[in-house]
């Protein structure tokens, strides 16, 4: 192992105390030269970020038995570390307020990719999975690498549009490099390390706890040229990525959705504070025209299973019953017993032409017997 | 007793005058009630016994239509009423979903109203199961039974036993409704225990190596919040529950059990405007007479069948010869197999509840449009 990565390591995770105390651990190691400078003489271990620091271990972990941990699995192979001043180390997190001395990661090396974010609420709906399927689709087929945070809902579709692509995608946790959140998405962890990378500034043996994920989503920022926020809600993870990511100066992009819909409340808002509002690829692409060509991609209705036909020529061959039913139905969810009184129509008579409408995919049912427009 | 008395042609039967007239209407059986074993003697050495002999239409006061709580005075829930509606119709099992005050319970309580009257056999059936557990009926029950066991009721209690074995809430259920109301909090014991059962419409107690066979053909109505909190999906969006939470709490309800519950309603909570401007609903009897349309069809249909009465009861042949008959429209089911993934019982089920609907609507055939409405009442939004 390299020598300067052991003597970082060996700061953080077996001294770990007071700033003084690490001068003086400095000073004990005679001054090698190597990581240990670097850590100190570039203004000291305050510049540096400390949540690693700061993170307990599992219950009952003594904090020389993390160093141990960390040492056995490095040997062993288990995971890989790079270090900032290292080889490998992601350029983009060099220059951040607060970068992580040292990040554990499982896969391929990070090398220099083109780095794209798509971040979004784990509460999504039918409209931001499919937003979410096509830009991660699109940009992966472009040659471009997708972070994301390996959560739930937004997250783990536009790191399974990247694979299916066949493209590279990395994904940054909150939690240990050994403990893999959420349990669910194990199998698609699995499929990112065939071809990209799982990295986390976090020890082994950390927990994914609440407070880690708002500290990793700079990591997430740091590492892309550009975040795409798909769906947020006025106060969620998401949000906080893309004000951290305008903060760190990178390109912000949001896509706009339903006004009435409250998962679009934080996009709408980063859009009024800045982010550019994304309706297809070139919009993005466009931003960085400066390394790649603006590629005429078609925007596909693909997701969710329609064979034939996009939504306009369905519209075309309902009969007029079903029309009528159909044109009374809006954005904003409306009740069955409020279309029923809008229609004219019992609302028995509904029952079945909804039915048909939702699997042809001309509309979506929510909860509580409510019904909305999809397209 | 009475009945095995008739089987074995015995003439006449002496019965404990309490509940003499429970065994009144084997008429062709001289029922004699007495008061003790002297009266008995005494009567036999009487030269003419037949002044003993109970004359069972002068006894018991005529049968009366149980009035009860009515289906009017529901205020909207127009597509539950709608489900339950085709629900009775065909003895379908159905989960009702819904918030807190939404209503579940009243409209639960309200489906007997709407269900036929039974024909003297089904009475017969019901009383000597009732008169096993509770002696003190003094005449034929009439009413269909509503069975509705709290959820922390005990094995033996729900599905029969105990030390001398006796029907379990299920039994009694028998010919009627078994309404579990707050299904998430029973057990899943005894949701397994319930499995057998439903699906033979019997259930068998071993006690002390006798086997004892109870009946239990009901019709299954289930209530449950959709959520621990219980207002996912509502549209005041008070939910405090985390995705995970929501996804834990279904994936606890049993998964089999649901298989089998072929129709599933949203029960919404009534809005206040709704609650003052709804109009008064349709009468419970009303709703019995479209009903009427449809049994009479299932009856003429399953006339021939001894295992089978109503739809919900299709065995696989009889569905797979109506997809032979070109009864049901193929090229449909297909597409929503496909799209919704539904195991084989589950398309069954579409195909059976889509069959009640026919019959409600008259039509000899299963259209589109009927099995679309089935659909609607299997593919509920639960959550994402």
């Amino acid at each position: 192992m390299n020598k300067e990565l052991k003597e970082l390591l060996y700061i953080l995770y077996y001294i770990k105390k007071s700033p003084s105390e690490y001068i003086s651990a400095y000073r004990k190691m005679g001054g090698s030269t190597g990581a240990a400078n670097e850590f100190f003489l570039k203004g000291g271990c305050k510049k540096y970020s400390q949540p690693c620091l700061s993170t307990v271990g599992p219950a009952g972990t003594k904090e020389d038995k993390q160093y141990d941990d960390i040492m056995r699995g490095l040997e062993k192979g288990s995971f890989k570390a790079v270090y900032i001043g290292g080889r490998n180390y992601p350029s983009g997190l060099e220059n951040i307020y607060l970068p992580p001395p040292v990040i554990f990661f499982s896969g391929r090396n990070m090398t220099d990719t083109f780095n794209i974010a798509i971040v979004g609420s784990r509460k999504c709906t039918k409209y931001g999975v499919e937003a979410a399927s096509y830009i991660s689709r699109s940009l992966s087929a472009a040659g471009i690498t997708i972070i994301s945070g390996l959560a739930l809902g937004i997250d783990s579709i536009a790191h399974r549009e990247a694979i299916k692509e066949k493209g590279g995608s990395i994904a940054v946790l909150g939690s240990g490099p050994d403990m893999i959140y959420p349990p669910e998405n194990i199998g698609l962890y699995d499929d990112i390390l065939d071809n990209g990378t799982v990295i986390t500034e976090f020890p082994p043996g950390t927990p994914p706890l609440r407070k880690n994920f708002p500290v990793r989503n700079r990591i997430i920022s740091g590492i892309s040229r550009g975040v795409i926020i798909i769906e947020a809600g006025r106060r969620s993870g998401a949000m906080i990525t893309g004000e951290i990511a305008l903060s760190q100066n990178r390109e912000v992009f949001a896509v706009p959705g339903s006004i009435f819909s409250d998962s679009s409340k934080g996009c709408h808002r980063l859009i009024k504070s800045g982010a550019k509002l994304v309706e297809c690829i070139d919009d993005i692409l466009e931003e960085f025209q400066y390394i790649f060509r603006a590629q005429n991609t078609k925007k596909s209705t693909g997701g969710g299973g329609a064979d034939a036909g996009t939504i306009k020529d369905k519209k075309d061959i309902l009969d007029p019953g079903n029309a009528r039913i159909y044109n009374n139905i809006g954005y904003r969810a409306i009740s069955i017993d409020a279309l029923s009184m809008k229609c004219g129509m019992p609302v028995k008579d509904l029952i079945n032409t909804l039915a048909f409408l939702e699997m042809e995919e001309l509309i979506s049912e929510g909860p509580s017997n409510h019904y909305s427009r999809c397209d | 007793m009475a009945e095995k008395a008739e089987e074995l042609r015995k003439e006449y039967f002496f019965v404990p005058r309490g509940i003499a007239n429970q065994a009144g209407p084997f008429n062709r059986v001289n029922i004699i009630p007495c008061s003790s074993l002297k009266g008995i003697t005494d009567i036999i050495e009487d030269d003419d016994i037949g002044k003993h002999v109970l004359d069972y239409k002068k006894s018991v006061k005529p049968g009366k239509t149980p009035t009860g709580p009515d289906f009017a005075e529901v205020k909207g829930q127009y597509k539950a009423k709608r489900a339950l509606e085709i629900a009775a119709a065909g003895m379908h099992n159905i989960l009702l979903i819904g918030p807190p005050g939404s209503g579940k319970t009243m409209l639960a309580g309200r489906v007997i109203s709407i269900m036929p009257d039974m024909d003297l056999r089904q009475k017969i059936e019901v009383t000597k199961i009732h008169s096993l557990c509770n002696v003190s009926i003094e005449e034929l029950v009439c009413k269909r039974p509503f069975i509705n066991p709290h959820h922390t009721v005990s094995r033996a209690g729900f599905i029969g036993g105990g030390a001398n074995p006796r029907p379990g809430a299920i039994s009694m259920a028998h010919r009627g409704i078994l309404f579990l109301d707050e299904f998430s909090q029973f057990s899943s014991e005894l949701i397994e225990d319930l499995r057998q059962p439903m699906e033979n419409r019997e259930v068998v107690i071993t006690r002390n190596q006798l086997s004892y066979s109870f009946p239990c053909s009901f019709m299954l109505i289930a209530a449950t919040n959709p959520c621990k909190c219980g207002f996912w999906g509502d549209s005041s969006n008070t939910c405090r529950c985390s995705e995970r939470e929501v996804k834990r709490f279904w994936n606890n309800l049993s998964g089999p059990i649901l298989d089998r519950i072929d129709m599933r309603v949203f029960v919404n909570r009534l809005s206040e405007s709704d609650y003052i401007n709804s109009p008064r609903g349709e009468s419970s009897l009303d709703i019995k007479k479209r009903i009427g349309l449809a049994l009479a069809v299932q009856k003429r249909r399953y006339i021939n069948s001894k295992t089978t009465k109503y739809n919900s009861e299709t065995g696989q042949e009889i569905i797979n010869r109506w997809i032979k008959d070109k009864k049901v429209p193929g090229e449909i089911i297909c597409r929503i197999g496909k799209k919704y993934r539904l195991s084989a019982r589950g398309l069954s089920g579409i195909i059976k509840v889509a069959r009640t609907i026919a019959d409600i609507d008259g039509s000899p055939e299963i259209k589109d449009g009927h099995i679309m409405e089935s659909v609607s009442y299997r593919a509920v939004k639960i959550y994402e």
